[in-house]
């Protein structure tokens, strides 16, 4: 395999670089550390500099005006745009636009123009729906939100969890059971409107994460129309797997983006500081900390890039997605347990951003199928 | 979660030093009772929770000639202080129908708020008087 960067590749890397660096870190400073968003006057403001740079919803399809890029330049642009305190579940503050939810590609036309549309020009916001109490890793056998049909519309009841957005959304994606004798296939997937009788958000989650907080909400005999059931009847379990397995990619490249950036941190501290007269950086016990961080560093992007064009090629990618999901969140939050030791009381301070990387990148080994479900996949291809 | 549970505390200046100088949300309430204010105390605030709540009671607020004048608080430690706090504002304006005065009158500080879609007459966050 070859990753040299293409001449389009790198123009668009070095631009997201700058962005970053010029105009995203110097607003943070004057942020709460846990800030996970922009004064609206800022973020507009950024928004008109990156649709100016041609920028604007880097991961939506040509079709419905985007760029169209492939997943490797997406991977790459991904690692970049999380390398700020806030970067990791909010790169960039979605200035660069949040591309819409996947899922909805699968919408027919009306749906494109009520929901998906909306959604890529950032007049609406959204939530995606799959995860219940009973469980998040097997969806095709935790869902028991229930959706039976009356007439024209399907009534939902159940509860799920961890919603991020939910409170602030104009819909969402609700994956319901529809055929309860089925597993997989009886799974359906629904467009609910957030002033839908019944539905609500029952409350807010709080976790170590800072940005995007999950809710929980509950369907109580919400009618949603049958035009809104998105792609067919008992065939939304394919709908949410197949682009959940896809973004796994950019979230092992955004995992990877911050560990950059704190290895970035960390050898320039480590060039700084000294202690018992001499420097960090002379030390070996900070120099192999430095050194295993490089190796997690490259051990991820290079099985990162390799899921990316794997999926580019139309090659199977699932088993790859799967290894360099687990490296990469698992390999991220041991560089950053290493910067905050090469910082010392520094580290775990909210001076810097390691402390909130620190807390978020846990989250990266569970969200998105943790590692043990990610080594099931591996598992079942090499076995069986 | 459900609001602040801790009874109000009237404010004292000796008794100030006592609030803890940790990040975490508030409210400042008036004679009788009612939420003149919610706040966070966040990680750039060199004072915490100690700095937040007394400049209520020391600052410009507390002499702007408002007939609401703030009597006491209360507080919760909390490492989550931005999604709480958030939570904190969205239950008080579902169940009072609006935000604290003092919150409206400075609502460029505040973070983009959401919808429980509560139905009404969901009871407001627990508290007794100062």
């Amino acid at each position: 395999m070859d990753f040299l960067m293409t001449d389009q590749q790198r123009l668009i890397i070095e631009t997201i670089r700058r962005f970053v660096q010029d105009e995203i870190v110097p607003l943070e400073a004057h942020l709460d550390p846990d800030a996970f968003e922009l004064p609206e006057e800022e973020f507009d403001r950024l928004v008109g500099m990156v649709k100016e740079m041609g920028f604007w919803n880097l991961s939506v399809p040509t079709e419905f005006g985007g760029p169209g890029l492939d997943l490797v330049t997406l991977t790459l642009a991904a690692e970049e745009m999380s390398q700020h305190r806030a970067g990791l579940y909010a790169p960039c503050y979605h200035v660069f636009g949040h591309g819409g939810l996947a899922q909805l590609y699968e919408a027919n036309e009306d749906q494109r123009q009520r929901y998906l549309l909306p959604l890529i020009r950032g007049e609406k916001h959204a939530f995606f729906a799959l995860t219940e109490p009973s469980g998040g890793s097997d969806p095709a056998r935790a869902i028991r939100t229930t959706a039976v049909r009356d007439g024209d519309h399907w009534v939902l009841n159940g509860t799920k969890v961890f919603i991020s957005g939910a409170d602030q959304a104009d819909f969402g994606l609700v994956f319901a059971r529809s055929d309860p004798a089925q597993g997989r296939a009886g799974i359906t997937c629904f467009i609910v409107d957030s002033d839908t009788p019944g539905f609500r958000v029952r409350r807010i989650i709080h976790v170590l994460r800072s940005t995007e907080y999950p809710c929980e909400i509950e369907f109580d005999e919400c009618r949603v129309p049958e035009c809104n059931v998105l792609g067919e009847v008992n065939k939304g379990f394919t709908i949410a797997n197949d682009r959940l397995t896809r973004n796994r990619i950019p979230y092992a490249a955004g995992s990877i983006g911050v560990a950059v950036a704190a290895q970035r941190m960390a050898i320039r501290w480590a060039k700084q500081r000294e202690t018992f007269g001499d420097l960090l950086a002379h030390r070996q016990a900070i120099q192999w900390m430095i050194v295993d961080n490089e190796i997690d560093l490259r051990t991820s992007r290079w099985l990162t890039l390799e899921a990316a064009s794997k999926a580019d090629c139309g090659e199977p990618f699932r088993f790859e997605t799967a290894m360099a999901k687990v490296v990469a969140t698992e390999a991220a939050g041991r560089v950053v347990d290493r910067a905050i030791q090469v910082h010392g009381g520094l580290g775990v301070t909210k001076d810097l951003p390691l402390e909130r990387w620190y807390r978020e990148l846990r989250i990266r080994r569970i969200g998105e199928g943790p590692s043990e479900v990610q080594r099931i996949i591996m598992a079942r291809d090499l076995l069986y | 979660m459900s609001g602040i549970t801790k009874p109000w505390t009237a404010f004292d200046p000796g008794g100030a030093k006592r609030i803890p100088g940790t990040v975490g949300v508030y409210e400042i309430g008036d004679e009788a009772g009612k939420t003149l204010y919610i706040g966070c105390a966040g990680g750039r605030e060199p004072f915490g929770l100690r700095g937040k709540i007394t400049g209520h009671f020391t600052g410009p607020q507390a002499a702007d000639g408002s007939p609401a004048r703030p009597r006491a608080y209360r507080y919760e430690v909390n490492l989550q202080y931005l999604t709480r706090w958030i939570e904190l504002l969205t239950q008080h304006l579902e169940a009072q129908g609006g935000l604290p005065q003092w919150n409206e009158r400075a609502r460029s500080e505040l973070p983009r708020l959401g919808r429980f879609h509560r139905a009404a007459g969901v009871p407001a966050p627990s508290g007794g008087s100062p």
